[in-house]
């Protein structure tokens, strides 16, 4: 009987994923992925979202339209949550409205620094989310995660997921002498600043495609980039008249893995 | 020298078909240009008819969760109000194409707009979306406004809280910052910003 209990007590500490519906359909299921956790030092969780064939979800820079997902640790306060990681994204869109992000599966990396003591057997994740295909459906949930429901299989299996997201994270774009760059700019007759990025040290061709960070000083056009053999070239409007880019930043696609890459930028 | 000439004709055309490849649309500090479009009870209305007032435009789709996120919130109309009594005309644009499954046609966005109490002059049907295409509206909401000598003065974002909270936690509404320093003969201090929302659904 003290067995059937505990089995009983224990099941009911696993997080249940959560599923996303439409239409009475289960679209998107939310889920949170943990390796080994070693109580006084740091970890990193992975925010696991499978979606059905069709809908997508955002890249932190979700492009034209869109929503990132964005995490926040709840009823831990000796963990602080650092910056999540987004794994490199593809296109998706039309030539008009060009948005950036994930089909199917992403997992998202949350690492998590312990400020004191040790880490909680139980926190709480809050997510929210927009997933997209003909229409939009933005979510809302928070996910309960119990170190005592960690068993060795479990662990095992997250992992293993972990490992394959991480691969998938953007690389240093030194690791591709993408740091040996930069950019000029000029001004376009429409009030538009034209940007030209020159890579010195790379391999003719070999870049496929520029994926800009966000930025709160300028808005990208971003149906204009354009890679050719020398490098990249935009167009990109200062939000407040008078403003110049000093850098760009985003990652460099050298087919579907990206390099991160902060440009300096002057006028031409 | 016919051959030549129309060799030389027709590698014009080839360029020229590349050049315009991408629509020509408005940018901000150049004129708006006129447009005509049905309101929900039929009635053509002008952009022209409005001339000599500032025009404020909001691209609208009932059922993206960033435009209902700003009417339950109460934002949307509010900002409309508050626009509308100082004499500002607000034109709402609708450029879903009608058999997308989030479609509201003239008698839905009637019944969802009167529910959901818009302040707005106007409600538009941009059916066949060329004016969202002239105007290059990306998101639902894209908001532009128009300067009382007729010039694009702002383009973008409604506010800074870039959610589907209908902006609980803006801290600056651009609508409000522009049609302000516009009244108060000031530059328009930030005249882009990039849109968020749903995209436009051409």
């Amino acid at each position: 009987m003290k067995s059937v209990l505990t089995f009983l007590f224990l099941a009911m500490m696993v997080s249940e994923p959560f599923a996303q519906t439409y239409k009475d359909h289960q679209i998107v299921f939310a889920s949170i992925a943990s390796g080994a956790i070693t109580p006084t030092k740091p970890f990193t969780l992975g925010i696991h979202l499978k979606m059905e064939q069709g809908w997508h979800t955002y890249w932190k820079n979700p492009g034209d339209a869109g929503l990132p997902l964005s995490a926040e640790i709840l009823d831990a306060p000796n963990l602080s949550a650092g910056a999540l990681r987004f794994p490199t994204p593809h296109k998706i869109g039309t030539s008009d409205i060009v948005t950036y992000g994930y089909e199917e599966e992403v997992v998202y990396t949350l690492p998590v620094r312990l400020l004191s003591g040790i880490v909680p057997k139980h926190f709480r994740i809050k997510l929210n989310w927009l997933v997209c295909k003909d229409v939009c459906l933005p979510a809302a949930t928070t996910l309960d995660f119990y170190l005592d429901s960690l068993t060795s299989d479990r662990v095992k299996d997250d992992q293993k997921l972990l490992d394959r997201w991480t691969a998938r994270l953007p690389q240093p774009g030194s690791g591709f002498n993408l740091d040996k760059a930069a950019a000029t700019y000029t001004f376009n007759k429409d009030g538009s600043i034209q940007v030209f990025a020159k890579f010195f040290e790379i391999v003719s061709g070999i870049i496929t495609d520029f994926f800009p960070d966000a930025s709160d000083d300028f808005t990208i056009d971003l149906a204009s980039i354009k890679v050719t053999d020398e490098g990249i070239s935009m167009s990109m409007t200062p939000n407040k008249p008078g403003t110049v880019p000093t850098h760009l930043s985003g990652i460099v696609m050298i087919g579907t893995s990206g390099y991160e890459v902060d440009i300096p930028a002057a006028k031409q | 020298m016919v051959m030549k000439f129309w060799t030389i004709a027709t590698l014009l055309l080839v360029s020229a078909s590349f050049i315009v490849a991408r629509p020509i649309t408005v940018t901000v500090g150049n004129p708006a240009p006129d447009f005509s479009l049905q309101n929900l009870e039929g009635k053509t209305i002008k952009l022209s008819d409005y001339k000599g007032k500032i025009v404020v435009l909001e691209w609208i789709n009932p059922g993206c969760p960033f435009v209902k996120g700003h009417y339950s919130s109460g934002n949307m109309q509010s900002i409309q109000k508050e626009m509308t009594a100082k004499g500002i005309v607000w034109l709402t644009i609708n450029s879903t194409r009608p058999d997308h499954p989030e479609a509201y046609n003239a008698t839905k966005s009637k019944a969802i707009l009167g529910e959901w109490k818009s302040n707005a002059t106007e409600n538009l049907m941009d059916e066949d979306r060329t004016v969202g295409h002239l105007f290059n509206a990306k998101t639902t909401p894209h908001i532009f406004v128009i300067g009382t000598d007729g010039m694009l003065r702002y383009s973008g974002a409604i506010d800074d809280d870039r959610s589907v909270d209908g902006g609980k936690k803006a801290t600056v509404n651009y609508i409000r910052q522009a049609v302000g320093e516009i009244m108060t003969n000031k530059e328009v201090s930030v005249t882009t910003t990039a849109p968020y929302g749903c995209s436009v659904k051409y």
